[in-house]
């Protein structure tokens, strides 16, 4: 576990839907969580007439990212990713802002917690996966 | 609240397996919790149900209420009967006695209907709430070991006993072929260690204390498959007859206990209708005590008025 280098985002080889869908049946979180989760990874944007797999590419980023940092929360990851997201790429939030409220109540994710995390090496893996989904969804 | 925690998932492939379940729905199915797996859903359905048992006391409340019902239990003789209504002598506990019956019968309608749903449609959770192969691994462990044992106690186990318990693991539960197959080598020499009744104890605790396992169903859907089992062999030994009907004696047991368990649920529930109910009754006697209180302002009213006239 490295928590200083970044992530490697390789897009072309993102685990497929079926395999992700596949890890979070492994994941010990309560069904109602694990429902929304699978919500996330369906959502999809449309960008100039192509489809990007907007939800697939965060949950891939996110289960990686909780890999790496295991002592730390999914809901807590999670939740900072998808707030970081809308925050910083404006398109996005349109198509996860639905989504962020029922995400936070079910992890139970308070502001404080979220707090806790920010300028952390956490924070600085999020921003870039940020600026990457960002750059991606304007080539496409 | 806490927060739920996740850990990172398992790697189960150190000894070449990557997988416990391989088919996901037909596991899920077999679970038998259909949307009982979903704390929202759950305590959505708890509160329809306390909230339709309230409708059906009030109503019950409403109905025994009505001046028909008055009528027959109380015999009105005329305005001092009405009166009375207004005293300490009020029908109110009747009232709420016939709206919590009302309401307990609506409550065994509502759950022998949605007891039956299950025998005609199956419904299966998206996902469930413990890790997928961590519950797969566990009950391949419970189920197989009783499933050996049954099939162990004539003696030995026939190779038809064994291809039926391997079947019912991969193409009924949807389990992983290669990990049932090792999981059968590893517990079959060791079938005859445990007692039967000891490994059906484990099973019903495992079941009732998993949030994933609907326990009594899966447990009619095990016996199903025991009496399978020991018919595979194509022999029904006494002894193993003998070994299904102590299991599920031991599981209508646990089912009582649990029974008795969720009747005090009900004894809560039936509670909260009889308080709806009082609180329908109570509105009942304050409209009647108002009238009470009106027909005999009235009536001193006219008395005052028929004493005044009669000095004049």
């Amino acid at each position: 576990m490295n928590n200083q280098l970044p992530i490697e985002i390789d897009w072309t080889n993102l685990p497929s839907r079926r395999e992700l869908h596949r890890r979070l049946d492994r994941l010990a979180l309560p069904a109602d969580a694990k429902v929304l989760m699978g919500k996330l990874l369906d959502t999809t944007a449309e960008v100039a007439g192509r489809i990007v797999e907007v939800g697939r590419r965060i949950l891939a980023f996110v289960l990686d990212l909780f890999k790496r940092y295991p002592a730390t929360t999914l809901g807590a990851i999670v939740g900072l990713t998808v707030t970081m997201l809308v925050s910083s790429i404006p398109f996005i939030g349109v198509i996860l802002g639905p989504l962020v409220g029922p995400l936070l109540a079910a992890f139970m994710i308070t502001s404080g917690a979220m707090a806790d995390m920010r300028n952390s090496s956490i924070e600085k893996q999020i921003e870039l996966f940020g600026a990457k989904l960002d750059a991606a969804m304007a080539r496409a | 609240m806490p927060e739920p925690t996740a850990s990172p998932e398992p790697g189960i492939d150190e000894t070449g397996i990557d997988q416990v379940v391989s088919d996901p729905l037909r596991f899920k199915q077999q679970l038998q919790i259909g949307e009982e797996a979903f704390a929202l859903l759950r305590a959505k359905k708890q509160l329809y149900t306390v909230w339709e048992t309230a409708g059906a006391a009030a109503t019950g409340a409403g109905i025994a209420g009505s001046s028909v019902v008055a009528g027959t239990f109380f015999a009105p003789t005329g305005l001092a009967a009405w009166l009375g209504l207004a005293t300490a002598a009020t029908p109110v506990g009747w009232v709420v006695a016939a709206a919590v019956v009302a309401g307990g019968g609506y409550y065994g309608v509502s759950r022998w209907f949605s007891d039956k749903t299950g025998a005609f449609v199956d419904t299966i959770p998206k996902y469930i709430n413990t890790p997928i192969d961590v519950l797969g691994a566990a009950l391949i462990d419970l189920l197989g070991s009783l499933a050996l044992r049954v099939a162990a106690i004539d003696g030995q186990i026939a190779q038809a006993e064994l291809d039926c318990i391997r079947d019912h693991f991969v193409e009924d539960w949807g389990f992983d072929p290669v990990y049932v197959a090792r999981s059968l080598d590893v517990l079959a020499p060791r079938a005859t260690d445990t007692r039967v009744k000891a490994l059906a104890a484990d099973l019903a605790q495992f079941q009732a204390a998993n949030p994933d396992c609907n326990a009594p169903a899966m447990q009619a859907e095990l016996l199903k498959f025991l009496r399978d089992l020991i018919a595979s062999d194509g022999v029904i030994d006494e002894r193993e007859e003998l070994a299904i009907e102590a299991i599920e004696r031991m599981w209508q047991e646990q089912s009582r206990l649990t029974l008795a368990k969720a009747g005090e649920g009900l004894a809560d529930m039936t509670k909260a209708a009889g308080m709806v109910a009082g609180e329908a009754a109570s509105v009942i006697g304050g409209t009647a005590r108002s009238l009470g209180s009106a027909l005999s302002t009235k009536l001193a009213e006219a008395s005052r008025n028929l004493r005044e006239k009669t000095k004049s």
